[in-house]
């Protein structure tokens, strides 16, 4: 038990100091802004279709329970607030995130434990090429400017989701669908957030799966433990770093 | 004529964990020579590799390559690299970039560490693959290569850099005896041919003898024998090389005992 303690201590010690590392070599993506481009299509536009289908269900299911629930207070014209407003806080961001880090977190991972296994990393220190600027810092900058312009699109999608299922479906006034939206969404107070959350766990996820990828052991079962934790470590710190974000960012508004 | 030494490790020992893998090690390897490092799996012989390459450092002892000098104390990044720039490294399984076809494999440490342009770096990749003997390939990507193939690619690969000293780890593993004649004779041509000194890790004992100059036995973290192939016959007896040579009923005797293949 306390081994197991430390590890985890002596892990989030690495990670941090892996972080820095990331952060310190932020302007080395202007040698290696191709690599970046690359990435940024590797993480953010191959996981365009997961987004959007996951979002316009979500926005079905957001427009539905919120009508039946409207319903009973005959307020139903409010359902384009509640899934304009589920989605741009809470749900767009944490949702996205967590398919993120289960299409392109385990991507990320897996990808350097397949170098790391089959010597490309070893090869490149031996070319005198940085992994850690190379590899890891476009990585992780990829996935911070996908998963914002991500969370966009699953909450825009989400929104027409509850838009078809509310007013095209149940018959809701689409003129107060949009107008009572339109009211409430604050740019700053909402979209701002959102989008903040949206950055921070970007972060975190492309922190844990660079971190585990090199940390994996150089073998198949290794790789695949490594897939598995980024999924799991991600989607527990995303739902973490949301509750702590969430109480600074929304409670007394 | 008396020729410079490439490396020169004098008492080097090396462990992790209590437990000890090379045990005061030295030899030199002369400038423009094949050297073949020999020994049981865990003898230590990659090790030599990764202590040359700077991917680990002795606990004690030191290393010298070229101007560079390895210790217990590591070595500035900046200076590592600078020293790994004059040498070359072939991986066990070529270790190729994946993601990359063949020419922008080559193209790599090329673009990495100058500022040549497209059309230089494309006459270089040409002088590369040929030196290899490999023509007409290079949009394929590298798991469309044969082991042979790749193993040459990787080795364009590590002379795109022009280095003066060539490692080897285990360049025969995993190749049919065509691949493995074609390597070692490239292994032989490029060392001769652009005056390089090359170490080589290797289990193909008569594939090595061949073409080496010098051999050096591992055990147990040790040297047990640091000569040349046609002197090793007189030392360990005459079914030496012919129990090598594919003889394996005759000769069981103590050196095959020493480096621990019995």
């Amino acid at each position: 038990m306390n081994i197991l303690a430390f590890k985890n201590i002596s892990n989030l010690g690495e990670e941090f100091k892996l972080l820095l590392q990331l952060f310190a070599n932020f302007f080395s993506l202007r040698q290696n802004y191709r690599q970046f481009v690359n990435d940024v299509f590797f993480t953010g536009a191959l996981s365009i279709i997961i987004i959007t289908i996951s979002g316009f269900f979500v926005g079905l299911v957001l427009g539905l329970q919120g009508y039946e629930t409207l319903k009973r207070f005959g307020s139903t014209e409010a359902v384009g607030t509640m899934v304009a407003l589920s989605l741009i806080r809470e749900l767009g961001p944490v949702i996205t995130a967590i398919l993120f880090s289960a299409r392109a977190g385990s991507a990320i991972t897996a990808k350097i434990g397949l170098m790391k296994s089959s010597d490309q990393l070893i090869a490149m220190e031996m070319m005198s090429v940085l992994p850690l600027k190379k590899i890891y810092v476009p990585l992780f900058y990829a996935g911070a400017i996908s998963v914002p312009i991500l969370t966009g699109i699953f909450c825009s999608v989400g929104v027409l989701g509850g838009y078809f299922i509310t007013v095209v479906i149940l018959g809701v006034d689409s003129g107060a669908f949009w107008s009572q939206m339109q009211n409430s969404v604050d740019l700053y107070h909402d979209i701002l957030n959102g989008a903040i959350k949206s950055v921070c766990f970007a972060l975190v996820i492309n922190l844990i799966a660079i971190y585990e990828g090199t940390i994996s052991k150089p073998t198949a079962d290794g790789v695949s433990r490594a897939v598995t934790n980024t999924v799991v470590i991600s989607a527990l710190s995303v739902l973490a770093v949301d509750f702590i974000l969430t109480s600074f960012m929304f409670t007394g508004a | 004529m008396i020729k410079k030494n490439i490396i020169s490790f004098d008492k080097v020992f090396f462990g992790y964990n209590q437990k000890k893998i090379l045990d005061g090690v030295s030899f030199n390897l002369p400038q423009g020579t094949i050297t073949s490092v020999f020994g049981s799996s865990g003898a230590g012989k990659t090790t030599i590799l990764k202590l040359i390459s700077g991917q680990s450092f002795p606990n004690s002892g030191t290393i010298i390559f070229d101007k560079f000098e390895f210790s217990n104390l590591g070595l500035n990044k900046k200076k590592l690299y600078k020293a790994r720039s004059r040498m070359g490294l072939l991986f066990q399984f070529g270790a190729l970039f994946t993601d990359l076809n063949v020419f922008d494999n080559i193209a790599y440490p090329i673009r990495e560490n100058s500022n040549l342009d497209e059309e230089s770096i494309h006459d270089l990749v040409r002088i590369k693959l040929n030196a290899v003997g490999l023509h007409d390939i290079d949009n394929m990507m590298p798991e469309h290569l044969s082991g042979g193939m790749a193993r040459r690619v990787a080795l364009a690969r590590s002379i795109a850099l022009d280095p003066f000293l060539l490692m080897y780890d285990e360049p025969f593993t995993g190749l049919d005896p065509l691949s493995v004649q074609i390597i070692s004779k490239l292994i032989k041509q490029l060392n001769d041919s652009l005056g390089l000194t090359s170490i080589l890790v290797s289990h193909d004992i008569k594939t090595s003898l061949e073409i080496s100059d010098n051999i050096i036995v591992l055990s147990n973290g040790k040297i047990v024998c640091n000569t040349t192939p046609d002197k090793i016959a007189s030392i360990y007896g005459e079914k030496f090389l012919e129990f090598f040579g594919g003889f394996t009923k005759n000769n069981k005797g103590k050196f095959m005992k020493s480096i621990g293949l019995l």
